[in-house]
């Protein structure tokens, strides 16, 4: 019998991510974001009498990948050239509600929602052992690949 | 008389035999020991590793970035189902950096427990030479390559200079 997870998929920085189903309340449209005002990385919006603290998705990987070049190295890869965009409220960005442990929630704002699968788990490989050494995005547990493409695994709730 | 002499060319026959053994024997002992390299060039330089740390070289089609990894890791690469990681072997030696192009080619280096896809500029030659025309190294390199040198040889009339993958993972995986 082949287990499968239900994921979501969805794309940041022109890369595909996949989080568990289970972990998101709800999927809401980027304007939320927008209309609360403030256009920072993180911040806040209104969401069910709370305050849901926003994480921009893109601007942490931007974050990381800055975060990760030694003291003197060059900062940009010709193959990889950096990013530095917050996502765009106005597009078809979705706010991805997170359940986090003792009923608190937390936003991730992400350029799109690609689709929602059900994954065998054999299919999916965990990081190899260099990147496990090197790794510094908390909750990025595996990688597989979807049509071709890679996808990232990501467990949301250790991602703050 | 005739038993005497049959005896003789008996014992001529094992002599025969045992200087035939020994002569091979001293043969083995001289026989030169060869390694298998597998040549390749970074920044115009000949470069080797070990043949047997080599499990496959791949072409390069697509590097699949990975978030939040240091800059010499490039992505990973999917071969025939496994995901393997890719190291740029330039920007890990601290060389000058440059985009890949149609030469350039993925080493699949793996020792016990460990197993990463090492880019580099082309691969030139996979050889066998007798291990005694592997000298120590008087390079003049930086000191972020020295750490990570076996020893030197010539090919085709140039410095090669053999890498020892073993350190290079190590180092990966300890920092």
């Amino acid at each position: 019998m082949i287990t499968t997870i239900d994921v979501l998929l969805f794309s940041s920085q022109g890369l595909i991510f996949g989080v568990y189903t289970e972990q998101i309340e709800e999927v809401l449209t980027g304007k939320h974001r927008m209309n609360s005002g403030v256009s920072t990385e993180n911040d806040m919006i209104h969401y069910r009498q709370q305050k849901l603290y926003v994480i921009d998705f893109s601007l942490y990987l931007d974050q990381k990948r800055r975060h990760d070049s030694p003291p003197g190295a060059e900062k940009t890869d010709p193959n990889h050239p950096v990013i530095t965009a917050a996502v765009d409220s106005s597009l078809t960005s979705k706010i991805l509600v997170v359940k986090l442990p003792q009923h608190e929630y937390m936003g991730i704002h992400v350029e799109n929602v690609v689709k929602i699968l059900s994954m065998p788990l054999d299919q999916i490989r965990t990081l190899p052992a260099i990147m496990e050494t090197h790794n510094s995005i908390p909750g990025l547990w595996g990688l597989t690949f979807v049509d071709q493409r890679l996808v990232t695994l990501l467990d949301l709730t250790r991602l703050a | 008389m005739a038993e005497q002499r049959q005896a003789q060319e008996d014992l001529t026959e094992i002599l025969d035999v045992i200087k035939q053994r020994k002569q091979q024997e001293h043969m083995i002992e001289i026989e030169e020991q060869l390694i298998q390299l597998v040549i390749f060039q970074l920044a115009d330089r000949y470069y080797a590793l070990y043949g047997n740390t080599i499990k496959e070289i791949v072409t390069v089609r697509e590097i699949s970035y990975v978030p939040g990894m240091p800059d010499y890791i490039l992505g990973v690469i999917n071969v025939r189902g496994d995901i393997e990681s890719v190291l740029d072997l330039r920007k890990f030696l601290g060389l000058a950096q440059s985009p890949w192009t149609k030469q350039s080619r993925i080493l699949l280096g793996e020792i016990p427990h460990i197993r990463s896809g090492l880019l580099v500029d082309s691969v030139e030659d996979v050889l066998e030479i007798p291990e005694d025309q592997i000298s120590i190294s008087d390079s003049m390199l930086a000191a972020e390559q020295t750490a990570y040198i076996l020893g030197e040889t010539f090919y085709k009339g140039k410095e090669l200079i053999l890498l020892n993958i073993k350190k290079i993972f190590k180092k990966l995986l300890d920092e």
